[in-house]
């Protein structure tokens, strides 16, 4: 009882400490990472767009959610800090024809409102990444602008860049019914299915050391 | 969502470092250390990172309960007292979470 008690004390006061991310980025820094993009090669969103000239770093991807049945638009902000800084990135994003401003570096808790929900967190390997999830219906106008104003316009499904030049060009989306959420199969997998297979042998050790 | 680029390296990472800070403190064979460390840290690394990532960003939240978890394997598998295999996986998981954080270039 005592054990128990000491631990049940431990988990509580662990779970009302600050978040990760408040404790390594307490301020919020306007200082620019190098952000060389590497981290997001891997990622394989549906589409990852990459402003080079004025933030180097800063890309975001989009694709659709697999819960809700696929009715809604996720979109997420990546920013490198491989040398320690990061970005400071305010999106306009507008949601049918609601038009919302965050700054994401500001947001150390999750914002949520009717439409969109932004989260930032700490990704151990050295990137910091700030999501959004739009709740809005797929079929609605999805407007995402970054600060050097490029912007990405998704409606009915079909997706819309405009880089720096005012070239606009329409970026294929993929069907979400063949990919994962970050386009890794193997993601359940490493998550669930090695745990479980570790816990069936760890399990087998010990019956068979009790029938012995 | 976004982290989920592959855990095989950490993990990978965490079962050397774990490894070693349990040979130095359980006398036993190497290979049965070795073992158990593979077997514990596949247990709990993944839904530990997925837990962070996807729903509590609170590392030391995280990593609380991974000490518990692993206490119990620990005691189960190395046939230790609870008090003792509380302070194994307090020290593995201290090291292996600073080593860790080093790497990831905080």
């Amino acid at each position: 009882m005592k054990w128990i008690r000491i631990i049940v004390i431990i988990v509580l006061l662990a779970l009302v400490a600050p978040s990760t991310a408040d404790i390594l980025y307490p301020n919020n820094g306007s200082n620019n990472g190098t952000g060389n993009g590497e981290a997001v090669v891997a990622i394989q969103h549906y589409f990852v767009i990459e402003n080079e000239k004025q933030y180097p770093g800063y890309i975001f991807g989009l694709y659709p959610l697999p819960h809700g049945g696929g009715d809604f638009w996720s979109f997420e902000f990546l920013h490198n800090c491989w040398n320690g800084g990061y970005h400071l990135a305010a999106p306009t994003i507008s949601v049918m024809n609601r038009t919302r401003y965050y700054t994401l570096a500001q947001s150390k808790k999750d914002i949520r409102d009717e439409s969109i929900i932004f989260s930032n967190y700490y990704v151990f390997g050295g990137e910091y990444a700030a999501k959004a999830e739009n709740r809005a219906s797929r079929t609605d106008v999805l407007t995402i602008t970054t600060l050097n104003s490029t912007h990405l316009v998704v409606k009915n499904s079909r997706a819309f860049y405009t880089n720096l030049d005012g070239h606009t060009e329409e970026i294929p989306l993929n069907d979400p019914a063949t990919k994962t959420t970050d386009g890794n199969p193997f993601t359940m997998y490493q998550y669930f299915l090695l745990p479980l297979l570790a816990l069936g042998v760890i399990a087998a050790i010990l019956i068979r050391r009790y029938k012995q | 969502m976004i982290a989920a680029t592959g855990i095989f390296i950490p993990l990978l990472l965490t079962i050397v470092i774990e490894s070693l800070v349990l040979g130095t403190l359980i006398s036993t064979r190497r290979a049965e250390v070795l073992f158990y460390s593979v077997l514990i840290n596949t247990t709990t690394l993944p839904p530990a990172t997925f837990l962070y990532h996807e729903f509590l960003h609170n590392l030391l939240f995280v990593e609380v309960l991974v000490i518990i978890a692993e206490t119990v394997l620990i005691a189960l598998l190395f046939r230790l007292p609870v008090r003792r295999s509380i302070a194994i996986s307090v020290i593995a998981n201290t090291v292996s979470a600073t080593i860790g954080i080093l790497i990831a270039g905080l």
